[in-house]
């Protein structure tokens, strides 16, 4: 069925390569908009929360096929990849009535239904893309305002239920991977302007600053007094001046730590290729160096693509979807491992 | 009135402060409102929650939600509230999003042919503004009954309303590519 690809492989758009440098993963646009004379979601019975769903997913424009999952009908693992896949919400996930997520068929557009707000559309591509999404999300949102009556004040924007997003409702994020400027203690430095220019800068798959994966997601915090344009430029050039960044820190490694970093590539190699038991934040941490090491030219023993589906894959949810069943930590450790081993052509070979 | 900061354009916009229980008013024009506002730092929870004391038992009409609700959840109940806890809110937006008003995709309040028109062109912004900012002035003036002057502001209008359509017309965008997506 065509909704099992939803909820279950770990293939999303965003994995295949798309740059030479591919230290932006992805962009993300996010539109929060909400619909005339409801309350927002959280003041929503269940029998109101149900109907705006269904005005929503009727007012879905036809010109693409999209998939409709409401979450009252998910089971756990199902809901986990989802999450990890980027395409819905914790928020949205935690609840039941009346709520919703649609997706394209290509998994690059979704439409949140009763989640913080009533609607929050969201695009996502591969690299570093913003004025391509936003091209895409703003059709979206004029496809649905031209049928739905979506809350909007002259002064104040699109209104939503919390202040902070306020204004275009837009938030733009772009994932990106620096290990390099990680190695070197440059990113603290870095991190600490990116507020004054209205960006918030969080680890992924890692705590706060701390990110295992060597992947962070920078984001605008401010929605109101700035064109959309305006939003996607800065950040855009905010996000170009970190890459030039990381390509610096990647030539200063190469140039005064060859031998260090060859060999912590290849030692990462090693643990993936012929590890039995695999913790989640060992296997990011490795596979974050192959990425590197890829990069680079110091491992040719898996593809850019390869190695961005590892990294989706070694997620717990996935690895549970997969193994449809509950698994313990050990099983879900040895699961990982052996679908690292696959990746570098060992299977069982030592 | 004229606005007290520029003294050029008419005053729309009323800033109330309470300073040491005293209340004053601010009357500025639509562009000095805008400027008003600085930037604070982003702790959203501090601001959302700090500077509310007072009329916590004001509710909205809308959906019947409390700003001491508000206060603790940083959520609004509905799109009403903005308007029921206006003077309340309008402090901590300025705080988190150092602005001034909104910009980038509007919608239009003339010039449209049919149901809304949603634009993210920054001239058409700009002329929508202007328009906003005529609309409250002419109803200040028939409110006043100063009939002379508030027809020489709807000539402004009507003026500024043939402008729009010209500047419609020559760009491309949202309605009509809505349109086309739907077929
Ligand atoms: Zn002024
Ligand atoms: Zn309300």
């Amino acid at each position: 069925m065509a909704v099992d690809k939803i909820t279950s492989m770990p293939y999303a758009g965003w994995i295949e390569p798309w740059d030479e440098r591919q230290i932006v993963l992805s962009t993300r646009l996010r539109l929060a908009r909400n619909i005339n004379g409801r309350p927002f979601p959280n003041r929503l019975t269940d029998a109101e929360a149900e109907a705006v769903a269904k005005e929503v997913i009727a007012a879905l424009p036809e010109d693409r096929q999209w998939h409709v999952l409401h979450m009252s009908e998910l089971l756990q693992a199902e809901k986990g990849v989802l999450l990890e896949k980027h395409l819905a919400s914790r928020e949205l996930l935690q609840q039941q009535a009346g709520r919703a997520l649609a997706v394209n068929d290509e998994q690059t557009l979704a439409v949140m239904i009763n989640e913080e707000d009533h609607l929050r559309m969201q695009a996502i591509l591969p690299g570093l893309q913003p004025e391509e999404g936003w091209r895409q999300i703003s059709l979206l949102d004029d496809q649905l305002a031209a049928r739905l009556d979506i809350a909007y004040d002259q002064r104040l924007g699109f209104l939503t239920a919390c202040p902070s997003n306020l204004g275009t409702g837009l938030r733009v994020s772009v994932m990106v991977h620096l290990p390099a400027l990680a190695m070197t203690g440059k990113l603290d430095a870095i991190f600490r302007r990116l507020p004054q220019a209205g960006l918030t800068v969080r680890g992924v798959y890692g705590e706060g600053s701390q990110s295992q994966s060597g992947l962070y997601q920078i984001s605008n915090q401010i929605t109101l007094g700035h064109s959309e344009d305006d939003i996607i430029a800065q950040l855009r050039q905010l996000v170009e001046a970190i890459i030039a960044q990381e390509v610096q820190a990647r030539e200063w490694l190469r140039r005064n730590k060859g031998l260090q970093l060859a060999d912590a590539v290849g030692r990462a190699v090693g643990v993936l290729a012929n590890a039995h038991l695999l913790a989640g934040r060992e296997a990011m941490e490795q596979i974050s160096l192959v990425r590197l090491g890829v990069a680079m030219g110091l491992c040719r023993r898996i593809s850019y693509r390869e190695v961005n589906l590892l990294m989706v894959s070694c997620r717990s949810a996935l690895l549970q979807a997969s193994a449809q069943k509950e698994l313990t930590t050990e099983e879900r450790d040895a699961l990982r491992a052996d679908m690292a081993r696959k990746y570098f052509g060992g299977g069982d070979a030592v | 009135m004229l606005c007290e900061r520029c003294g050029k354009n008419q005053a729309t916009v009323h800033v109330k402060k309470v300073i040491n229980g005293k209340e004053t008013q601010e009357n500025l024009c639509e562009v000095c409102a805008g400027d008003v506002w600085s930037f604070g730092d982003l702790d959203l929870n501090k601001l959302f929650s700090a500077g509310m004391g007072g009329q916590r038992a004001l509710v909205c009409d809308g959906c019947g939600q409390s700003l001491a609700e508000f206060n603790s959840s940083g959520r609004l109940g509905c799109s009403r509230c903005y308007q029921s806890f206006a003077e309340q809110l309008a402090p901590v937006i300025r705080r988190f999003h150092g602005a001034k008003r909104h910009v980038g995709k509007v919608k239009l309040l003339s010039g449209v042919p049919e149901g809304a028109a949603w634009r993210a062109d920054p001239a058409l912004a700009d002329k929508n503004y202007e328009r906003l900012a005529l609309q409250k002035q002419l109803e200040e003036l028939v409110a006043l009954e100063k009939f002379e002057e508030a027809a020489g502001v709807r000539d402004n209008i009507r003026r500024l309303d043939d402008e729009i359509s010209r500047m419609m017309a020559q760009t491309p965008g949202g309605t009509s590519d809505a349109k086309a997506g739907e077929r």
